[in-house]
C-alpha cells in the first residue's frame, strides 16, 4: 500500500505526461509481471543507442516484410534520428534486396529521414483539428523558441521541428509529440515549459 | 438525454491495460473459449447472424467477409488474419483508445477471427506514431503467448495461431486495406489493383482477412453473449454500438460508445453541448474522407446506410464540430491539403488533381471573385479523380468537396 501510494504521489506530482507510472502504481498491487518464457523480447519503438546497426538488424529474421520494422529500429538507434547510407546498405545486403528498393522504401514514408535531424524530433500536428484550434499559434511559438522553420534543425542539434498528421489527440487538440512523447492542450506557456524541460535534460 | 452503451469499452478506466490478469478477471478471453468449442463454420454464422459491419469505415459486412476468406483458395498452404491497426483518418482515435486501455478485447477478437477462418498466422499492423498503443499491444501478445491464449494448440483446442506487430511509417494510404498488405511485405505503399480483394489474394498471396480494431472488438461479445443479444442494440441494418470520436467546438471532446442510430444532436449534447456555449455551424462527419453537413442533418440517425441516403457519410465515426464564426473552407483546404501529401503519386489524375485542388481551395479561402464557378470546377476535378484513380484516397475528395458546396456555397 505504501508503496502504490508513493507512486500515486508522483503521479499527481508530475501530472498527466507521466500516467504510465499509475499504471505502475495498480500493477504493484496485483499484476504479477515475471519474466516471459519466450525469447521475443524486442521492443520496437525502444531506443536501441548501445547496439550497432548491425546487432539492430540481426534481431530479425531476414526477410523483405520485417524492412520496416528493422528501418524504425535503425533510426531510433541513431542519435541524430536518420537512416545513414551505411545502415540502408546493411540493411539491404541482410535482406537480400536491391539497394534502390530499400531507399526507394525509406524515401516513401515520411517517419524516416535520409538527413541528420535533431537529438529531439518535435511533431506539431497540422490536422484541421488542430489547426481549428490554433495550431497555428503554436507554430510561431515553436518557431520563436527554436528560431528555425519547418524541417530544419536547431544549431545546437538538439531540436528538428516538422508537420505531423493527424496524431489522433483531438480530444485534447492542439498536439504535438516530442519523440515518443505526446503533449496535449498546448498553449504558450505549456509549449515553452516542454522545452525548456527537454533543453533542461539534454 | 442519451446515455452511453459500454459493450466494447466497459473496462475502459476500469482494468490496468498492462495487467492480463486484470483483463481476464472482467471476462477477457471468454468469448475466445466459447468460439474454441464451436466449429469455425459456426463461429462465421453467428457473426452473420449478428450483422456486425466493419468498423474501419466502409460498413462491410463482416461475417459475409470472413465467410469468403474461409472458402477461397482452399488449396492455399496458408491464409491469414490482419488486424488494421493504422488508424490515420483525422478526427479518428477510437482505435487508439481500445489498444492502449484494453488491448486484450482486440486481440481476443483477433484470435476469433483466426479460428474462424482457421489462419494460423496474424499481422497487427499498428502506425508508427501509436508508440503507446504499440507498447500496450507488444505486451499484451506476451502475456496472452505466457498465458496459452496464442502459440501452439491454443488452450488445448489442437488450433495454433501467433501474430506479430508490423509498424507503419507515417503513410495515411497504407490504412487502405491492399496497400497495407504492399507496406506489410516491406513495400512501398502502393495500391493494388482490385480484385483480386484480400480475401482470395492477400498477404503474400494468400486468403487474407484484414479487420479493423473496433470491428475485431465485437467479436468477443457477439460469440459470448450471442447474436441475438447483440442484434437488441442499434438499428436493423446497422447492429451494435459505434465509437464515435467528437472533436472541434464542443465542451467535452472525447470518445463516446452510443448505439448505432444516435443522431448528431444527440452526440453533441453527451459532449457537454457547444464550446462556450456558441452556435453549430457544421460538422466533418468521417474525416477528410468524410462529408460537411450542416445544422439540417442534427437529427438524422447515424448508421451507415441513412447517412448514405441522405449524401453523408459515417465513416469511422469521426465528428469534428465547427462553430459560427469558423471558417468552413479552412477546413476544406486543411482536407485537401493533406490528400496532396499523403496522394503516393501512382495515379497522375491523383497526383495532378490532389495539388490543383489544394491551388484552388487556397483561392477559395481567400475570398477570390467567381467562387461558384471556381468550386464547381473543383467538384468536377474531384469527380474526374474518383473515376480514374485506382485506390479510395483519389475517390475521397469528392466528398468532402460536394458535400461543401451543397451546403456552403452561399457563404462563399
Amino acid at each position: 500500500m505504501l508503496e502504490s501510494g508513493y507512486f500515486l504521489n508522483i503521479y499527481l506530482y508530475f501530472g498527466r505526461h507521466f500516467s504510465g507510472l499509475l499504471d505502475m502504481a495498480g500493477a504493484q498491487q496485483h499484476c504479477l509481471r515475471g519474466a516471459s518464457k519466450h525469447q521475443d523480447q524486442k521492443v520496437l519503438t525502444d531506443k536501441h543507442i548501445h547496439m550497432s546497426t548491425e546487432e539492430i538488424i540481426k534481431q530479425f529474421e531476414p526477410a523483405q516484410h520485417n524492412l520496416l520494422n528493422i528501418l524504425h529500429a535503425v533510426q531510433n538507434s541513431h542519435p541524430q534520428n536518420y537512416l545513414t547510407e551505411q545502415a540502408l546498405e546493411e540493411t539491404a545486403r541482410y535482406l537480400k534486396l536491391t539497394k534502390s528498393s530499400v531507399y526507394g522504401v525509406a524515401r516513401y514514408y515520411t517517419m524516416f529521414s535520409l538527413k541528420p535531424r535533431g537529438r529531439h524530433l518535435i511533431r506539431l500536428c497540422v490536422s484541421p483539428v488542430c489547426e481549428l484550434l490554433k495550431a497555428n499559434d503554436i507554430l510561431a511559438i515553436l518557431q520563436k523558441h527554436l528560431g528555425i522553420g519547418v524541417g530544419e534543425t536547431t544549431s545546437d542539434g538538439l531540436f528538428t521541428l516538422e508537420f505531423s498528421e493527424c496524431l489522433g489527440q483531438c480530444q485534447e487538440a492542439p498536439s504535438m509529440m516530442i519523440n515518443d512523447q505526446v503533449y496535449n492542450g498546448l498553449d504558450e506557456e505549456e509549449t515553452g515549459r516542454v522545452l525548456e524541460e527537454i533543453r533542461k535534460k539534454k | 438525454m442519451m446515455e452511453e452503451k459500454k459493450i466494447l469499452l466497459k473496462n475502459v478506466g476500469v482494468i490496468d491495460p498492462g495487467c492480463i490478469d486484470d483483463a481476464i478477471r472482467a471476462g477477457g478471453y471468454e468469448g475466445l473459449k466459447k468460439a474454441l468449442k464451436m466449429a469455425p463454420a459456426q463461429v462465421i454464422d453467428e457473426l452473420e447472424r449478428s450483422g456486425l459491419r466493419g468498423r474501419g469505415g466502409a460498413g462491410f459486412p463482416t461475417g459475409m467477409k470472413q465467410k469468403f476468406t474461409s472458402d477461397s483458395c482452399l488449396k492455399c498452404p496458408q491464409r491469414y488474419v490482419v488486424v488494421n491497426a493504422d488508424e490515420g483518418e483525422p478526427g479518428t482515435f477510437k482505435d487508439r483508445v481500445i489498444m492502449e486501455k484494453d488491448p486484450h478485447l482486440y486481440l481476443e477478437g483477433t484470435i476469433i477471427a483466426a479460428f474462424a477462418i482457421q489462419a494460423t498466422k496474424g499481422y497487427i499492423y499498428i502506425r508508427g506514431e501509436y508508440h503507446e498503443s504499440i507498447r500496450k499491444t507488444e505486451q499484451a501478445i506476451r502475456d496472452a503467448r505466457n498465458k496459452g491464449f496464442l502459440g501452439k494448440n491454443i488452450l488445448g483446442s489442437g488450433f495454433d495461431f501467433d501474430v506479430e506487430i508490423k509498424l507503419g511509417a507515417g503513410s495515411y494510404l497504407c490504412g487502405e486495406e491492399l496497400t497495407m498488405l504492399e507496406s506489410l511485405e516491406g513495400k512501398r505503399g502502393h495500391p493494388r489493383i482490385k480484385p483480386p480483394f484480400p480475401a482470395e489474394k492477400g498477404a503474400f498471396g494468400m486468403p487474407t482477412l484484414v479487420n479493423n480494431v473496433e470491428t475485431l472488438a465485437n467479436l468477443p461479445r457477439i460469440i459470448e453473449h450471442g447474436s441475438e443479444w447483440y442484434r437488441t442494440i442499434g438499428t436493423e441494418r446497422s447492429p451494435g454500438t459505434k465509437i464515435f470520436t467528437i472533436s472541434g467546438q464542443v465542451a467535452k471532446p472525447g470518445y463516446y460508445e452510443l448505439p448505432m442510430g444516435v443522431t448528431l444532436q444527440e452526440l453533441i449534447d453527451l459532449a457537454g453541448g457547444m464550446r462556450n456555449g456558441r452556435a453549430f455551424k457544421a460538422a466533418l462527419l468521417g474525416g477528410a474522407a468524410g462529408t460537411f453537413v450542416d445544422a439540417s442533418m442534427l437529427n438524422e440517425r447515424m448508421t451507415y446506410d441513412n447517412l448514405r441516403e441522405k449524401g453523408a457519410t459515417l465513416g469511422s465515426g469521426a465528428v469534428i464540430v465547427l462553430a459560427e464564426g469558423d471558417n468552413v473552407s479552412d477546413i476544406l483546404y486543411n482536407c485537401l491539403r493533406f490528400f496532396k501529401h499523403e496522394s503516393c503519386g501512382k495515379c497522375v489524375p491523383c497526383r495532378v488533381g490532389t495539388a490543383q485542388l489544394v491551388n484552388k481551395a487556397g483561392q477559395l479561402r481567400n475570398g477570390h471573385s467567381g467562387n461558384t464557378t471556381l468550386l464547381q470546377q473543383m467538384v468536377r476535378e474531384a469527380e474526374i479523380m474518383a473515376g480514374t484513380s485506382l485506390c479510395p484516397l483519389g475517390q475521397s475528395p469528392i466528398l468532402p468537396l460536394e458535400s461543401f458546396s451543397r451546403y456552403f456555397k452561399e457563404l462563399q
